[in-house]
This record gives C-alpha cells, structure tokens and sequence, in this order.
C-alpha cells in the first residue's frame, strides 16, 4: 500500500490535503528538503508537523501556501492544485509564518481591514467580519492599539486574525507556539480547538512534540525532508514511548555537578556514543540513552550515588529525529 | 460614497498612504521643504540685477543694480525652482522608495502579503501610487511658488508644464528604479545605495561623459579636412551623438525649455543678438538661453555650436526627447519590477523547447548515511475515528 493510500485510510472523511510526492531542493543546495514527501490530511482535523530544525517543516507549508514550487509532486488543497492554481489556493488557506511581521505603525483593526481589502471585502461585511474577528481572539477592546505596542501572545493571536478574514478552509500555522509563554499557550490551544469546531484544517509544525501533542488530533513527524511517522497523536506519542531509546535531559546545582555529571554519564554502559550535550549557562545536560524508561531511571539512580544533586530531571523530546532515525 | 470611492484604491497604496501620512513628520518635512524653496526665491529674487546685462555690478540689495528686466528674474526663478525641485526629487526618492520591497522582507511581512490574491502588479503599482502621491503633494505644494514667475514675465504657463512634466517623469524613474532594485536586492541598504549610484550616473554622469566625448571629437585634427573647426551637424551627423546623449539628463532637458535653441553660455566678449525671451546669465552654469549673432566660420561661431543643444529627430526639443526616453525607460523596469516583486509560479504548461537534462546533467544524489538508514514512514492506523468535531 502507498504512503498516500494508507494516510488516506487514517479517516474515511474527505482529504483536504493530499500532497503527492513532493520533492524540493533550494539552489545551491546538495540535500534535499523534501524528498518523495507524500501526506493526506482529512478535513477538520488539526494536523502537527513535528521535526527538528531543517526537517523540511516549513518548506512543506511554504509550497502548500504557494510560497514554493516543488520540483517534483504535487499538492491538492481541496482539489485545486498548488502548482497549477496557485491564486485559487490564495482563497482557500490562511498562512501564518514562522517569523511573521506585523506593520508596527498601524492600528490592530486597520491591519485586519487592510488583509480583508486584499481579499475584495469591502463595506459592512468587513466591518462584522473584523467585529467578529477580534472578539474570537480577544482584542476586541484593542482595536485602536497600535501593534508596535500588542504583547507577544496577543500578535500571535492577531497574526492568527489576519489568516481568518477570508474563512479559509485549511490555516497553515509555521511554528505557532513559539515564543509564547504557557497561559498564551493554553489560549492558543483553546483558539485552535475552537477553529477546529468551526470546521476548519489547521496544519501546524514545532520542532518540540510537548508544545503540539495536546493541540493536534493527528502528528506526522519528519525529518530529512521525509514523513517518518504519521497517525493519531496518542499513538505516534506511545510509539515514541516504546522506542528502543530514550532522550534525557537534566539540571544540575552547580558547574562543578555538570562537570562530574558528564563524567558519570560518559562511562554509563548504555550511553549513545557523542550525545552529550551540555549548557554552561543553564546548568544542563542532554544525552541519549539505549533502553526504554528503566534505563533512564538507572541513570537517575547512578548519577545520585554518585553524590550529583540533580534538580530536574526528564525526557528530552528536542531530538526527537534521532529516536526515529536510530533507534 | 467615499467608502465607495476607497473600496476602489488598490489596498496596498492606502495603506501606504494612511501609514505615511500618519504623524506630525511628513507635514514638518512638508513645511522645512517650503521653507527652502521660499528662502531660494528670495535670493533669487534679492540678487535681481546683480547678473543683468545692464548691470552696474549691484544688486537690489546694495541698491546699485541698474535697469533691468523683470524677465530676466522671472527666468531665473523658473530655473531656481525646477532645479531645486530636481534635486529634491533626486535625493527624497530613492529615499522613500528604495524600502518599499526590501523593507517588507526584512520585517517578515512579505510572505503575508505574497499569500494574498493581490497580485505582482497590482502590489508593485500600489506602493508606487503611494509614494508618488506623496512626492506629488511636495510637487504640487511648491506651485504656488512656481507661480511666481508670471509675475515677473519671461516664462510661460506651458514652460512650467513643461517643467513640472521634466520633474514628473525623473520622479517616475527613479521610484520604478528604486522598487526594482528593492526587489531585486531585498536589501534597503544595497537599494538605496544602487539607486543613487544610478541617478548620479543620470545627473551627473551624463553631462560629463557628453562634454568629454564632444571634446575628443573636436580636437580630433583629422575630421573634415583636418580642421578641427570645419564641421557641420547637417553634413555630419554622427557629431551630433554624443549631445544627444543629453535626453538622459533632466538638467540639459529643463535648460531646452526656455531657449531650445539656443542654449550657448556667451563670453564677455561674444557679440548677442538679443531677443525678447533670451537673455545671458553671467556665471549662472545652468543658463543657455541666448541666440548670438556671428560671423561665419569665426572662434565664437564655432563655440556656440559647440554648446547648442542637439537636434532631435522629429525636430523635438531636447525635453521632448527626454519625456520619451524617460517613459520608455519608465515601462521597462516596471516591468522588471513586476517580475521581480512578486514572481508568479512557472506554469507546468510552459515548457522549454529542450530539456534542461540535456543541458545540465542530473547526478544522483549521493547517499546520505542517515538517510540511508530511515525507516519508511510508518503509518499508524487508528482503533477508531478521529473525535467527532464541533
């Protein structure tokens, strides 16, 4: 069974994304950013793309925003192609960049009615619509504010507006949750879901699995340009689980500790070769070990009695690449 | 119906505007830019006499000036403004319009705005409205001064069309220019840089290069009968070319406008012939407008062929000729700029005659060690559907 096929058998709803075999390579570049990227998404879903830095996330959600032509492959979006119908896409999905700008000198109501003018709303119907607009997103008693002095989390929201104003069918969100402290988190996440009841596909990537697995229904992650795993996120988070290796990461009182934590960690029979990896600065330590959640208690347990006070422990889920590619 | 009326403005040149306008700063621009032109007037206006052909060597202010004619000033003022007006906009432009793109890129709003179904064109013509709007309040705000000059007589309502047309068509090139270059570099810095480095190469390299061309041509001591001064445009055109060259220059284009003709800078010991609209202008270098009289074949006959303006064909004035010039160059790279701003997607339908494998051969990818060792991608079928939405 092809990987489309078989994403496609995830649910009998209607696949409102269904890239084929995209392929992608920036000039001048030997590897690929995509390679052979094949996913379906059914409609309504809230869909996270995880992956590590230069995983190809961003370029996946550049080409489906018209931003890149693929080499190779295709994408439809509700049945229109990216590549051949690339100003109809415009109508169907709201984009959000991972580095977004905002027009600092402009006032917040202004800047929704200035994207609402670029997709030919005009008269009342803007007027209700950017009502409407601010009051999902709470800045309704913000509308005269100049964005240069929004917070972060209410630009995050604002930025998620403006990629509303024509009611796309799919939000195509890079990066979202970066940045945000965690109440703006749980009121993204509270946002999304509330789309989501609305009936809209959010397609959305991170880089950490801990910022996206309560927010999104299905996960696929990636990493080299290609879709390593997909499925629904409780099932892709238990076969992360049940990985033969485990990503730890821990804090340390003292630089002294970081330094004899090393030490310990580097003569630890189940240790994968070079991956310690330390910060001086926040006392910590990351290290991937070979075994499931026993070994990485063993370690705990081997670092106290070495007389090493840690101050946090846990699961390090940055690279998460390596458990796939390894292990 | 106003709302009506905006509806209709293409949504990125009233944000422009709005946004530009917006604040105390472009109206104290506004006003310091009045105060400079009014302040140029007046010494225009006080060194009245100073530089007249019946000048006692004074001027109004010592109050020893002599007669003079009130043409005369007029003419003057007419030169003072455009000039002053030409620098302005060679310098404000590249200015404003220089960040138009590069600015959208460096501030992360570009990839927002290449979402949106505005298209190339209309993304690069709204921001172009906007900024020549603003530059057109500048243009527009110094008419009154302009004005001015029919008081005193020696200018024309169609000269100052004419020299309002000159300052238009600089303003129209050089903020297409700086757009592309925006675009292209997708750096303000480098923009602003290349566009000035083009402007000074229109302003200033022009005329030099014209003068030093003419120079070499003329004492070339084997043209027409080894006598450097036995020429003729109507006999030898091709010595016509380097002044033609002059239609990229607004500063030879706005002197054409008063004297077309006759755009010689006498000496003190040329003979003139006078007439009612010509006059000499001691020292003024932007001065061409006298028709001397001289004997055939003299120095000063061949002098004042040397700097008569060039003939264009079509018998068009020099600010003609600029006017065309300055529209094509206009079109050109706002095409260019279209191109560049927002590039349209190319269309599977459009194929290459010839396969670009041919050309360039394609190797295979080199193994990467820990790709080689990925899994397939691994997809988890769920026990039930996803969560009923909504």
């Amino acid at each position: 069974m092809s990987e489309s096929s078989a994403a496609a058998s995830v649910s009998p709803g209607y696949n409102i994304i269904d890239a084929q075999g995209l392929s992608k390579r920036y000039p001048g570049q030997k590897a690929y950013a995509l390679e052979d990227f094949t996913l379906a998404i059914p409609q309504g879903t809230i869909f996270g793309l995880i992956g590590p830095n230069g995983a190809g996330k961003s370029s996946v959600l550049k080409i489906l925003a018209t931003l890149l032509q693929p080499d190779r492959g295709d994408v439809y979006v509700a049945g229109v192609s990216v590549r051949r119908n690339p100003h109809k896409i415009r109508y169907l999905i709201g984009y959000m960049p991972d580095e977004y700008g905002l027009y600092q000198n402009m006032r917040v109501a202004e800047y929704l009615e200035f994207f609402a003018a670029c997709y030919g709303i005009h008269g009342k119907r803007k007027t209700r619509l950017i009502g409407e607009l601010l009051e999902l997103v709470e800045l309704d008693d913000r509308r005269n504010q100049e964005l240069g002095t929004l917070s972060r989390g209410m630009k995050q929201r604002l930025c998620l507006a403006h990629t509303l104003v024509h009611d796309p069918k799919v939000l195509l969100l890079d990066e979202p949750a970066a940045g945000l402290d965690p109440p703006a988190r749980i009121e993204l996440r509270e946002l999304l879901r509330e789309l989501s009841r609305m009936g809209k596909t959010i397609i959305l990537s991170s880089h950490v699995l801990n910022d996206v697995q309560q927010m999104c229904d299905t996960l696929g992650i990636m990493a080299h340009g290609r879709l390593l795993s997909y499925g629904p996120t409780v099932k892709v988070v238990n076969q992360i689980d049940k990985l033969p290796r485990r990503g730890i990461k821990l804090r340390v009182l003292s630089e002294a500790d970081l330094h004899r934590a090393v030490q310990v960690a580097e003569n630890f029979p189940l240790l994968t070769k070079r991956s310690v990896h330390t910060d001086p600065e926040s006392l910590t330590l990351e290290a991937l070990l070979e075994g499931d959640d026993r070994t990485s208690a063993a370690f705990l347990a081997h670092l106290t009695m070495s007389g090493i006070f840690v101050a946090q422990y846990g699961q390090s889920t940055a690279r998460l690449e390596e458990l796939f590619l390894k292990g | 119906m106003t709302r009506a009326y905006f509806n209709l403005i293409n949504p990125v040149a009233l944000r422009e505007m709005k946004v530009r306008m917006r604040g105390p700063r472009p109206f104290v621009l506004l006003a310091c830019y009045m105060a400079m032109l009014a302040l140029v007037v007046l010494t225009i206006y006080l060194r009245k006499g100073s530089t007249s052909a019946y000048s006692y060597g004074g001027n109004l202010l010592s109050g020893n000036f002599g007669p003079t004619r009130n043409y005369e000033t007029g003419q003057d003022i007419f030169i003072a403004v455009f000039l002053y007006l030409l620098v302005t906009v060679a310098i404000v432009t590249p200015a404003l319009c220089a960040g138009l793109v590069s600015r959208e890129m460096e501030e992360g709003t570009y990839d927002m705005l290449l979402v949106t179904p505005v298209r190339g064109r209309a993304l690069v013509n709204g921001k172009l409205l906007a900024v020549l709007g603003y530059i057109c309040l500048l243009l527009l705000a110094a008419f009154p001064l302009a004005c001015i000059v029919f008081m005193f007589g020696g200018v024309s309502f169609a000269n100052l069309l004419s020299g309002y047309t000159i300052v238009l068509m600089e303003c129209l090139l050089l903020s297409v220019i700086s757009v592309f270059f925006s675009g292209l570099f997708r750096r303000t810095s480098l923009a602003v840089v290349a566009t000035y480095c083009l402007s000074s190469l229109l302003l200033l390299g022009v005329p030099v290069l014209s003068g030093s061309l003419m120079t070499t041509i003329y004492s070339d001591p084997n043209r027409n009968g080894n006598s450097a001064y036995q020429y003729s445009a109507r006999i030898d055109p091709a010595f016509d070319l380097p002044k033609r060259m002059l239609v990229f220059n607004p500063f030879a284009a706005l002197g054409s406008v008063l004297a077309p003709n006759a755009p010689y800078r006498p000496g003190n010991t040329d003979e003139l012939q006078y007439f009612p609209n010509s006059r000499s202008f001691w020292g003024n270098p932007t001065s061409y407008y006298a028709t001397p009289g001289f004997p055939l074949n003299s120095q000063q006959d061949q002098n004042y062929r040397l700097a008569k303006l060039p003939i264009l064909p079509g018998g068009l004035a020099l600010w003609q000729g600029y006017v065309l010039v300055y529209t094509a160059l206009s079109l050109f790279f706002l095409l260019l700029c279209i191109g560049v701003v927002k590039p349209l997607p190319r269309r599977p339908g459009l194929k290459l005659p010839f396969t670009p494998t041919i050309i360039i051969p394609r190797f295979k990818r080199p193994l990467n060690p820990v790709l080689a060792a990925t899994p397939p991608a691994t997809v988890i079928a769920p026990e039930r559907e996803s969560e009923p939405l909504g």
